[in-house]
């Protein structure tokens, strides 16, 4: 099936991790797919994978290179998408910083700047610049990645909860506003075996290992195979009823919430 | 991917005589599945087969009582007797007062009328299901409603239920994850009988249950909720479990 076919998704972050998964998802249901990143490397080769491996059932992809933080590159993006494939119908805006964990009471100015930038008015370019094209068809899907970090407060990451709690609440504001054009914007928090969470584990093994066991499914999701279709149901006619949700793709892991214990010295 | 998405997959839907359940029912047909219509009203169940079977699909009627757990087992052998096994589970046979009943004002019989049918057919189903569910990695979807999630006015044993649902629905994710079993909750709003009965009885709050919903309409039992349910259904949704989803016009927003 081609439940996506002549649609034109951005996935922004797309080089590797969750967005690469996600944009290789979409392009296998025939969605042509903007790969937005701002490290040209991965980004060109998320790309060529995407026509390598899916290009028989019509798939294309383009890699645009976007810094998220930057107003004038994610303008530039949606533009470079619109004149390439002629109309952009998903965004789905999963760029994020990662950085490492630093108690509240030091976190710096700058770290938390560095996360808005990204999810905070990186997410609210996006959405202003795919607006009118979206409004012009009285159809479009905005998904904006965001966490279980955020929504249950994972300790010594406030830049990226609170940064990623922003999106969110940008996200369903959208959705609220934006409605009435055929619109439809929703959240998806994911867990996956992205490099981050590959990181976490060499950091912390014990308290990773516990993390999956306490998971209702007991394993690390895929970034393709898990996540992917949850996105590429949310870029289809199939949700077209359903906006301003929060779809967490994690194994059943945000019932009870995840035993996130570790502790930093004072 | 290719083919239906459901192709060959045996699915019960409880209360799929008419509204949701109906939409739910002929979804899943499109796609592929073998439908269980599980239902009181042998009628409007023996109809909605017939839709079924016109779709090409194969299904079964099966006269259902919902409150007692012997007639459940009963559908259940029915199912398994006709089709080999079970893959997905929806439970959406739910009574409720035909209009909102003030707090003060709820019986006994009221309480019993939502909890026997909504809660308590639930549980049966999802115990009766659980052994051919565990064998083919299968997915409950149990339906709730808006009406618990935001506690309104007038539907306090109906909202009671459908969240006794929910948390019945969490503790099941949990136990049965290991096991393979998907669990997850649907919220839909739609243009059902019960809210065309509504309707009819306070035309006035049609104005309410669109005016604050940012897609400003009644939802669809088959174009609208239906994919919904074919997603949860799907192995589309394979690492989703233990998540209420609504597929309301963005009218509740779950946390």
């Amino acid at each position: 099936m081609n439940r996506l076919q002549d649609r034109v998704a951005i996935v922004t972050g797309a080089g590797e991790g969750i967005g690469r998964g996600v944009a290789r998802a979409l392009a296998a249901e025939g969605a042509r797919v903007v790969i937005a990143n701002r490290t040209e490397k991965t980004g060109e080769d998320a790309a060529a994978a995407i026509e390598r491996d899916f290009g028989e059932r019509g798939a294309k992809s383009l890699y645009v290179k976007t810094d998220v933080a930057d107003e004038d590159s994610v303008r530039a993006m949606v533009d470079s998408t619109v004149a390439a494939f002629g109309r952009v119908d998903v965004l789905v805006n999963n760029a994020t910083p990662t950085s490492g964990m630093a108690r509240l009471e030091r976190t710096s100015n700058e770290a938390m700047e560095t996360f808005l930038a990204v999810n905070h008015y990186g997410v609210l370019w996006g959405m202003q610049a795919v607006f009118p094209h979206m409004k012009a068809r009285s159809s479009g899907r905005i998904i904006t990645m965001c966490s279980l970090n955020g929504i249950n407060a994972h300790r010594y990451s406030s830049p990226y909860n609170s940064s990623k709690e922003a999106a969110r609440a940008l996200t369903r504001t959208a959705a609220v506003e934006w409605g009435r054009y055929g619109i439809t914007c929703n959240i998806l928090c994911p867990w996956a075996a992205t490099p981050a969470w590959e990181g976490f584990k060499r950091w912390d093994p014990e308290g990773s290992a516990e993390i999956v066991e306490a998971t209702p499914m007991r394993r690390v999701g895929d970034s393709e195979l898990d996540v992917g279709p949850v996105a590429v149901f949310l870029a289809s006619e199939d949700s077209g009823y359903v906006t301003g949700n929060t779809i967490h793709v994690d194994g059943g892991g945000h019932i009870n919430g995840v035993p996130w214990k570790f502790e930093l010295p004072e | 991917m290719t083919g239906p998405r459901l192709q060959d997959k045996v699915a019960i839907v409880t209360g799929s005589g008419q509204g949701v359940g109906r939409g739910i029912a002929l979804a899943f047909a499109r796609e592929g599945a073998s439908v269980v219509v599980a239902d009181v009203r042998e009628e409007s169940g023996a109809s909605v087969v017939a839709e079924i079977e016109k779709l090409g699909r194969p299904a079964r009627f099966v006269r259902c009582d919902v409150t007692s757990r012997g007639s459940v087992d009963a559908a259940v052998a029915t199912a398994v007797e006709a089709f080999g096994g079970i893959d997905v589970l929806v439970n959406n046979a739910q009574r409720a007062p035909a209009a909102p009943v003030p707090l003060m004002d709820h019986t006994e019989e009221i309480i019993d009328l939502c909890f026997d049918s909504g809660f308590r057919g639930t549980f049966h189903f999802m115990q009766a299901c659980y052994p051919y569910l565990k064998q083919r990695g299968g997915r409950v979807i149990n339906v709730a409603s808006g009406a618990g999630l935001q506690g309104l006015a007038g539907q306090a044993a109906y909202g009671a239920a459908k969240e006794a649902i929910r948390a019945l629905s969490k503790t099941a994710a949990r136990e049965w994850g290991p096991e393979g079993i998907n669990v997850n909750v649907l919220c839909p709003f739609a243009k059902s009988p019960g809210v065309e009965k509504l309707l009819e009885l306070r035309p006035e709050m049609e104005k309410h249950m669109t005016a604050g919903n940012p897609i400003a309409r009644i939802g669809d039992c088959e174009t609208d909720i239906g994919p919904v349910a074919v997603f949860l259904a799907s192995d589309d949704s394979r690492y989703v479990t233990g998540h209420t989803l609504p597929a309301d016009g963005g009218g509740v927003m779950v946390r």
